[in-house]
Order: structure tokens, then sequence, then C-alpha cells
């Protein structure tokens, strides 16, 4: 898996090159001109008098523009070089890419510039696999223009290549100019490359959209970039690395916005770049969360798109229910044909009940109860969905099922290991089934980067030992409610165990909580002490609820702990996060011993 | 003219309300092809409430396919977004209105409640 890939974007349209900028796409190099979960171009090679290009340097002026500059020959003749080339590349609606050939000598140059271009129409969630077509791949050339093309019943998509600036020689495998720059002179040509989403009467269906999607090139991302910019808020200090860091962030998430065709003015969070340039659930829902103080908007978008798309009825190939937010949307030749599921899928636990979350921390944040009320039939049915289809197993908790078998998510949220390496850049496709090749890839790739990894409520040492990194400069910290053995013994790690608050300590943390009221009646807080077993989080818990219910006295909560007997579920009101946090650590103690010692072990990477 | 199609459309007008939301506005014209003619069913739907004529108007929306087509995504066994995507439906208009056919139609044959799915299996999955 290469890493050093050099990436432009623009929404669900992207490029990924090598570092001279061709594109030559292998199962383990899924190079290529992507959109709309398409490969139109697996092949895109630059060549002078035969010879390839070696990158002198680049230049990213922004996330959709990229500059090469190039030298014909191995990188060792360089400093010879009579010749060199600037390829200027954007992405703005389509690619874009502009060739300029230098003649630093004193005699005029004869050049060939050769162009080659081909493409496989991999779908993407399947590019770093490899497939073998079920349709048919055509190529011609047609008014100076190379098509390229895939036909699958009505289902077509066609890359066309022309060159603007310059008459070039065009065949079926490629643009070719034969080319003569006098001393010290330059020659210039662009190239344009456009992925078609056709209907069978050869239009592109993106046109017969209305409104269709805006005009897009680099001169208005670049403006509707600086309008982003202008409308977030502005952050002055005189730490001038921190103003650099929030401008970073706005330009980050001005990258990772995304348009669907359903909302072409809005746009929101998409998943991830590039892979997940995509309509998804979950993604956006915490990217607008985190980002409301700063651009409440997006959450509004995530909010009015994922509404249009909640779930209306029972469907099992798409784990849809009515109310339900859907996971993710694609729109590539898998989903066209339901090999896959994506049109939307919905197999998630956890969207549903963001969805709402975000709805009100919307409010919260702008308070703009509007937005709330324009929402009330989407968050009535996610709300009906959590009891009605979520809680599948009727006792008050939200579980995941699939019931598509054969091409539905197995797993969910914390349990996708997998999750590690897609969170670090590595593609979907390219992540290897089995579980050492995964642990060996997630080492290798954590090994140049300097990472804090943070492995919550762990079960035992060999649930997170293959999520330890192998050398390099990154800190785990693994916590667990359990002694985890066979941490003793590692290189590296060090354990620290939390132990149990003193008596003292337990009542200083009522105290402080509850003031004068536990200061009152020492009988009471001994009681509930002695209830919670000296356990911190226990004794919080149980001092939160206790203020939150004015009116409550002391031996009372004593004595509701009392009844309660260790079932937490009688404690006040059954709140679900006050008995869940409860039964974690509950299930650890012995019956004889309600107390025992959480265990933190540390472990050190390489270092 | 199809029984299934015309029977889609009655229920449509009296029983959409329970499927689109309250705050929906826009207009619908179906264009169903059969045997080299073209039936128009026009769907007209304000603060959620469902209206259907069988007139050629302009409408925020033009959906085209072929009758036997339609009367598979009616009886759920074929489903809206896919089928744009594979162009077996092509459209003219809003996009937002091809999303919203997946409320209108039944769901597919056979699909399970999620929690009958878990009872016969007698628990966890």
């Amino acid at each position: 898996m290469k890493t050093d890939l050099v990436r432009i974007l623009d929404g669900n349209i992207f490029v990924l090159s090598d570092g001279s900028g061709d594109l030559e796409a292998k199962p383990t190099v899924p190079c290529g001109f992507y959109s709309y979960d398409t490969r139109f171009l697996s092949l895109w090679r630059l060549t002078l008098n035969g010879e390839r290009l070696s990158p002198l340097a680049r230049d990213d002026p922004s996330y959709f523009e990229v500059r090469f500059f190039l030298v014909p020959g191995e990188p060792t003749h360089y400093v010879d070089a009579k010749v060199s080339v600037i390829r200027e590349r954007s992405v703005a609606g389509s690619f874009e890419e502009q060739l300029t050939v230098l003649n630093h000598s004193r005699e005029p140059a004869e050049i060939t510039v050769h162009v080659e271009a081909d493409s496989d129409f991999m779908p993407l969630i399947v590019a770093a696999q490899g497939r073998t077509p079920k349709g048919r791949l055509y190529r011609r050339v047609e008014n100076g223009r190379l098509h390229l093309g895939y036909q699958r019943d009505a289902f077509r998509r066609e890359t066309v290549i022309s060159s603007t600036t310059e008459p070039a020689q065009v065949d079926e495998r490629g643009l070719t100019y034969q080319i003569r720059i006098e001393p010290h002179g330059q020659w210039t040509t662009t190239l344009h490359v456009r992925g078609l989403v056709l209907r069978p009467d050869g239009e592109d269906v993106r046109e017969h959209l209305h409104p269709g999607r805006r005009r897009r090139d680099r001169f208005r991302l670049e403006r509707n970039l600086q309008q982003w910019l202008g409308t977030a808020p502005q952050l002055n200090c005189d730490w001038e690395p921190l103003e650099r860091t929030y401008r970073q962030c706005l330009v980050d998430l001005a990258a990772l916005g995304y348009s669907p065709l359903t909302l072409p003015a809005e746009a929101l969070p998409a998943a991830g770049l590039p892979w997940s340039a995509t309509l998804a659930g979950r993604e956006p829902i915490f990217a607008s969360l985190q980002a409301l103080p700063f651009a409440p908007d997006l959450a509004r978008a995530a909010l009015h798109m994922l509404g249009i798309d909640q779930g209306a009825v029972l469907d099992d190939f798409r784990d849809e229910e009515p109310g339900k937010i859907l996971r993710e949307f694609r729109y590539g030749e898998l989903v066209a044909f339901e090999e896959r599921p994506q049109a939307p899928y919905y197999g998630a636990a956890d969207v549903t009940p963001l969805y709402v979350v975000l709805l009100d921390e919307y409010e919260r944040w702008t308070g703009d109860a509007d937005t709330v009320r324009e929402f009330e039939d989407e968050a009535r049915a996610a709300l009906h969905w959590i009891d009605e289809y979520g809680d599948i197993m009727g006792d008050g908790y939200v579980w995941y099922q699939r019931r598509n078998e054969q091409t539905g998510l197995e797993n969910q949220c914390w349990k996708e290991s997998r999750g590690f390496l897609w969170s670090l850049g590595v593609a979907p496709a390219a992540i290897p089934a089995e579980l050492h090749a995964q642990a060996g890839l997630y080492r290798s790739i954590l090994a140049e980067r300097r990472m804090l990894i943070l492995l919550d409520n762990c079960r035992d040492w060999d649930q997170i030992r293959h999520l330890l990194p192998g050398t390099g400069g990154s800190l785990v910290i693994a916590t667990s409610r359990r002694r985890i053995t066979g941490v003793a013994g590692q290189a590296g790690a060090h354990p620290l165990h939390l132990d149990l608050l003193t008596h003292a300590e337990a009542r200083e943390l009522l105290t402080r909580r509850l003031g004068d009221e536990a200061a009152a009646d020492p009988a009471a807080v001994d009681e509930i002490i002695a209830r919670c077993g000296r356990l911190p989080l226990a004794l919080a818990l149980v001092a939160t609820r206790s203020v939150g219910r004015p009116g409550l006295s002391l031996p009372a909560v004593a004595g509701e702990l009392a009844e309660a007997d260790g079932r937490l579920a009688g404690f006040g009101d059954t709140h679900a996060d006050l008995e869940a946090i409860f039964s974690w650590s509950y299930r650890a103690l012995t019956p004889e011993q309600p107390g025992s010692s959480g265990c933190c072990p540390c472990t050190r990477a390489g270092s | 003219m199809s029984e299934t199609t015309r029977k889609f459309f009655d229920a449509l007008e009296r029983h959409g309300h329970e499927r689109v939301l309250k705050k929906t506005n826009g207009t619908i014209r179906f264009d169903l092809e059969h045997d080299q003619e073209v039936d128009h069913w026009f769907v007209e739907i304000r603060g959620g409430a469902v209206r259907v004529s069988q007139r050629d108007g302009d409408a925020d929306a033009v959906i085209r396919t072929d009758r036997a087509f339609f009367d598979r995504m009616v009886r759920g066994e074929a489903k809206p977004l896919p089928a744009w995507i594979r162009n077996e439906i092509t459209s003219e208009g809003k996009f937002r209105f091809i999303v919203l056919l997946e409320r209108l139609f039944a769901p597919p044959p056979g699909a399970r409640h999620p929690r009958d799915l878990v009872r016969d299996r007698g628990g966890r999955g």
C-alpha cells in the first residue's frame, strides 16, 4: 500500500496520483480520477520523447489544486536538464491539467509530448480489490476528443478527454503533440477530462436536475472558500500558531463539505476524504456537532439532508425501518445493480439517536427554535424508531442486528477494528481481511507517526495486543475496569492501578458535591459510601443524581440504594446511562466484596 | 391502463399524507410508457396532502419509466433510487422528488420487523 499519493478533491470528485502526477492504478495503488463513486481514469501517463518524468518539487496551493515541477529521466540526471515541465492540475467539477514545457537551452528543442490515457471504470468501493467488469468497455475518437466508456444495460459512464489550446493527434490510446520550442521558450496546452454520468439518450443525468449543481471552477471554489472563512467567527491571538491552526481547521472543514444532488445549494460534512466523500449518517452528525460553535449551518444541512432520506418502510436488503437515519449512500455500479445495498444503506444502531441529539444541540448553540419545529416530524419518527425498531430485545436498549446477511454490515462502531485503519486513511478496500495482516498494516502506518491512542474499557490483553504500535513515537493509554493480566511483563508497559477511595476521601467527595446537606447527616453519608463500595464513579453519579432531585433527603437516597440491593435500576428513575455505567462496574465485582480496584495499564511504544 | 397503477394512485390520494411529511410541497408528473403510448399521472402535494389527476402539466419533477417497471416499484419489488442510478427510470427537475418516491411505494415482499428476526432466532443473533 503506497501512502504517499498526491490528492486533490472537490466533494466526491478527486484525483489521486503519484509524486510526478501520473496515474497508474493497481489494486495495491488505487490511483485514479474518481467521480460519483466511479474511477474515470485508471491510466494517465506523461512522457517527453518516450521518457518518463521525475519530480523536482511540488506546490499545493489548495485542496483542489496541485503543481508538479518535473524533469525528464531519472532523478539523478536532473541537474543537466535542458527541458522541464510544469503540470498544474485542478479538480473543480471536472479534472483540468495545464502542461507547460520549458526549453532552458540555447538551441531550439524538438519534442514529442505524449499523454497515455485509459479507464477501467472500477466502482470505487472495490478499487483496491480489482474486479472483472460485467459490462462492455469501449473507446473511440470523435471530433478530436477521446471517449473512454463503459456500458452495462442502460447504465453508462464515459470519460471525455479534450485538449483546448493546441491541436493534438488523438488516437484511442491517448494524445500526442509534436512540438518545437525556441531557445528559452515555452509551450503550453490545457487538457480537460470530464467524467460523465450518462442516460440512454447520451445526456448527463446531472444536466437534467433543476436546480442543478452549481457551476464549479477553481475561481468559484476559491471565492466560496474565502466566503466561508469570512462567515466563520474570527479568532485573534498574539500567538500566531493558534490563529494558523484555527484557519486550517476551517479550510479542512470546507474541503470536507459535500453537496448532495438533493440539496445542491447546501453543504454538509462528508464522511471522510477521499474514499468516503459521500453522504453518510454518523460522520456528518459528529463533524457538524463538533463544528456547532463555528459553522452551525453544517448541522442544519445535515439535519435537512438526513431527514429527506429518513427510512420509510421495512426493507431487509437495506436494513431499513421507518424513521431510521441512513448510514451511507453511494452512486456506483454495484449499488445501481443492487449487488451492494448503499442506495441508501441504513444498517446502524447509533445514527438515529444521534440525529435527535444533533437537533437538540443545534438549538442549544444557535437558539434557532424554528429549525427544531421544522424538523419535528423527523425527530418524532426517529424517537419512534428507537422504541419500536431499535429496542429489538424489548429491554430498553438499542441493539444492532443486520437482516441483510450477505452484503449488510455485520459490526458496528466500537466493534469495527477495521475502523482504525480507515481512520488512518487506508482505502476501505485496501484493508486486508485477515486480522494479523490488518495489525501489520496498522503498525507500519503508526511507525511513521506520533499518535496518542486511547483504548477505553478494555476486556483483556488479547483484545488490545493487536492495537499496540510496534515502534515509533506513539503512546497508548488503555483503561479497564479489571486488572489486565499479561500487561506487567510487556516491555514499556506501566500498569497503574487506581484503588478505591478511602472512607475519608469518599466523604470529602460527597461533602464537596452536596455541601451542608452531607455535613448535616453523617450516618446517611456513611451508608451511601458503603453502598457505593467507595467506587469514585458510583459516588459521583449518586451525588449528581441527588443534586438533581431537590427535596430528596440523603437518608432517602441511602434507603433507595439499600432497597435496590446492587441492582441499580432501583435508584431514582431508571436512567439508562446511570444503570449502564454502574452495571459495567458491578459485573466486575464479587458478591461478597462490592469493590475492587480498577486497572489502568499504560504502554509506550518503542522509545 | 394497468390495474396496479390505477389502484396505486387511488390509494396515494387517500393515504399519501400518512407517508409524506406535513411540510412537503411540490408536483411530480409520472410519464409511464407502454405500447408506444405514454400515460401521465400528475401528483400534487400541498402541506403533505396528496391530489392525483391525469393531466400532462409542468411539474417540479418529471419521472419517466415503462409501466411494467413502475408496477414493480408499486409492489415493492424494485426500488426507485438504484433504478434511477442504473437509468431504469429517468428524470427531469428536482432530485428530492426522486428520493421522495422511496416513501410512496410498498415495502419489499417478505420484509421483516427486526424484533421478529430476533424472536425467530431465540435471542441474540
